[in-house]
């Protein structure tokens, strides 16, 4: 992959789409979104307003798709775009976004500026202006196979682990398995109990499952830092592995952008449909309540609340699965005040949590969850996002609060009978 | 729409995110408004230049349509078309 500022600049002219166009267009520079990011309502530094974010592709659409722009290019009376400008940027489009999608919730103008976001990273990827953090993870996974360096090696010894604890045997490219499993590279490095979680509940419901030896890791780094090519290798890294397998479901683990990655964007990225369904694990595990394979015995009484992962609720559009799923083995589950598709981000998602300098910026912002959680005085929070429930867990030790952040597989593991 | 501009003057995000294109959209959309109230209330340059007044600056208005941000009277179907397609399609209800 090289790198430069005309290929960056000549990737941000190819990325203004109509869409984009139209938003740009249609901006009125009311800065709702200012109150609908936590960035801002955080630190209430107008910089951190979502659209002034997207200012760089803003100079290149004005310079060469307006009026004004390309007039004032002709006489030479405008200033390009420099690569000092994009690195400036660069805290911004990187640290101070985790591409979440509420603004483009809120925009009066229904702009959807996470797409101009990603758009944007697009040009600076190609530009060599975006983090190193994130090019090393981006670069991970496609040599190693994971942005965290887990290999297929150490998916072999968490099955063996795995099979040793439960005594469930973990079937590993078996061909004509009804649904192929992901993994999130974070789950299978912060917490090794999902796998055994998993194999205890589709035990249970007797499905009949399989992990791929050649597509395991469902984080997709190349969309998190805004490239195409490398988000394309990915994708098409699990089609080929389910394709192989002849599966016909593959299911998305608990991670936000791996869901957006191979539900919504990997078709449009591989260019045709695919051969099968995508299911997050909870829609998954939704449908095995439904169907009545699923059954639970006992009930927590703990005052619980579900954390919605971004891109699970709000860009992925599973709000109702998690919940009835927490309902079968939870009494006193409560709701936080803006939740489901209105939010908020943990604070670092869409590869905030990558970028080691981005640190104190999450952690600060963190004070929305810290009062969303506050408010309701819950001491367990359950979430579908390895991601999440790191950045919460962080959060939660940070601010020395007392609450416990748990996967909702894990938990509904832990109330399968047996 | 003075308060409006005042706000946009004195809130800091708007301050910052204003362009001097955006105040001449609002100058714009202001004058037919104060023309016409003038002409209907009190014609202080006689009846016929004040009408005069308020179609020539309506005619500037739209004049500046496509070179200002009054193009979002357009554009923002597009837009809001696009975001609520790609929402829709995925099932999330807002």
């Amino acid at each position: 992959m090289t790198m430069s500022l005309p290929q960056g600049v000549n990737a941000l002219v190819n990325v203004i789409d109509r869409p984009i166009a139209a938003y740009f267009n249609s901006c009125v520079h009311c800065g709702f979104c200012a109150e609908a990011c936590l960035f801002y309502t955080e630190t209430g530094d107008p910089r951190y307003t979502p659209i002034h974010k997207v200012e760089p592709l803003r100079k290149v659409w004005k310079q060469n798709f307006t009026f004004w722009g390309r007039l004032l290019r002709a006489l030479g009376l405008s200033k390009p775009l420099t690569l000092e400008e994009l690195k400036e940027w660069q805290p911004l489009v990187y640290d101070a976004c985790t591409m979440c999608g509420r603004c483009s919730t809120v925009c009066p103008l229904g702009n959807d500026i996470t797409y101009m976001i990603r758009k944007l990273r697009e040009g600076m990827v190609a530009a060599g202006a975006a983090p190193e953090d994130l090019e090393g993870a981006a670069f991970r996974t496609l040599t190693v196979g994971s942005p965290m360096q887990v290999t297929l090696e150490t998916i072999k010894a968490t099955i063996r682990h795995t099979e040793k604890e439960t005594g469930i045997k973990v079937p590993l490219d078996q061909e004509g398995a009804e649904v192929m499993m992901l993994l999130s590279s974070n789950e299978v490095g912060l917490y090794p109990e999902i796998m055994p979680a998993l194999a205890r509940v589709f035990d249970k419901a007797k499905v009949s499952w399989t992990l791929c030896s050649t597509a395991y890791e469902a984080t997709n780094a190349g969309i998190q830092i805004g490239s195409s090519d490398v988000a394309r290798t990915l994708v098409q890294r699990i089609v080929d592995g389910a394709e192989r397998l002849r599966v016909k479901i593959v299911i998305s683990p608990e991670c936000g952008h791996a869901y957006t990655a191979l539900r919504w964007d990997g078709p449009n990225l591989i260019g045709r449909p695919y051969g099968f369904k995508v299911l997050h694990i909870t829609e998954f595990l939704d449908q095995l309540r439904a169907e009545g394979r699923l059954t639970t015995s006992g009930k927590e009484s703990k005052r619980i609340t579900y954390h919605d992962p971004c891109q699970i609720a709000r860009r992925g559009g599973v709000v109702e699965p998690p919940r009835n799923l927490i309902k079968m083995v939870a009494d006193n589950f409560v709701e936080m005040d803006e939740t489901g598709t209105a939010n908020w981000c943990c604070g670092g998602g869409g590869g905030v949590s990558s970028i080691e300098r981005a640190i104190p910026l999450r952690r600060r912002v963190f004070s929305k969850k810290k009062s969303q959680l506050d408010a309701i005085n819950v001491k367990k929070v359950v979430t579908t996002c390895a991601n999440c429930r790191h950045m919460i867990e962080d959060g939660v030790e940070y601010n020395k609060m007392d609450v416990e952040v748990v996967s909702l597989t894990e938990m509904l593991a832990e109330h399968v009978q047996t | 729409m003075v308060a409006l501009f005042v706000h946009r003057f004195f809130h800091a995000v708007r301050r910052f995110l204003g362009h001097s294109i955006d105040y001449v959209a609002w100058f714009a959309t202001f004058l037919p408004l104060l023309t016409g109230y003038l002409v209907a209330h009190s014609p202080v340059f006689g009846y016929a230049m004040t009408l005069a007044l308020h179609i020539l600056s309506f005619e500037l208005f739209i004049a500046l349509i496509p070179f200002t941000k009054l193009m979002h009277m357009f554009t923002v179907w597009v837009a809001r078309y696009t975001n609520g397609a790609t929402f829709g399609r995925k099932g999330v209800v807002t």
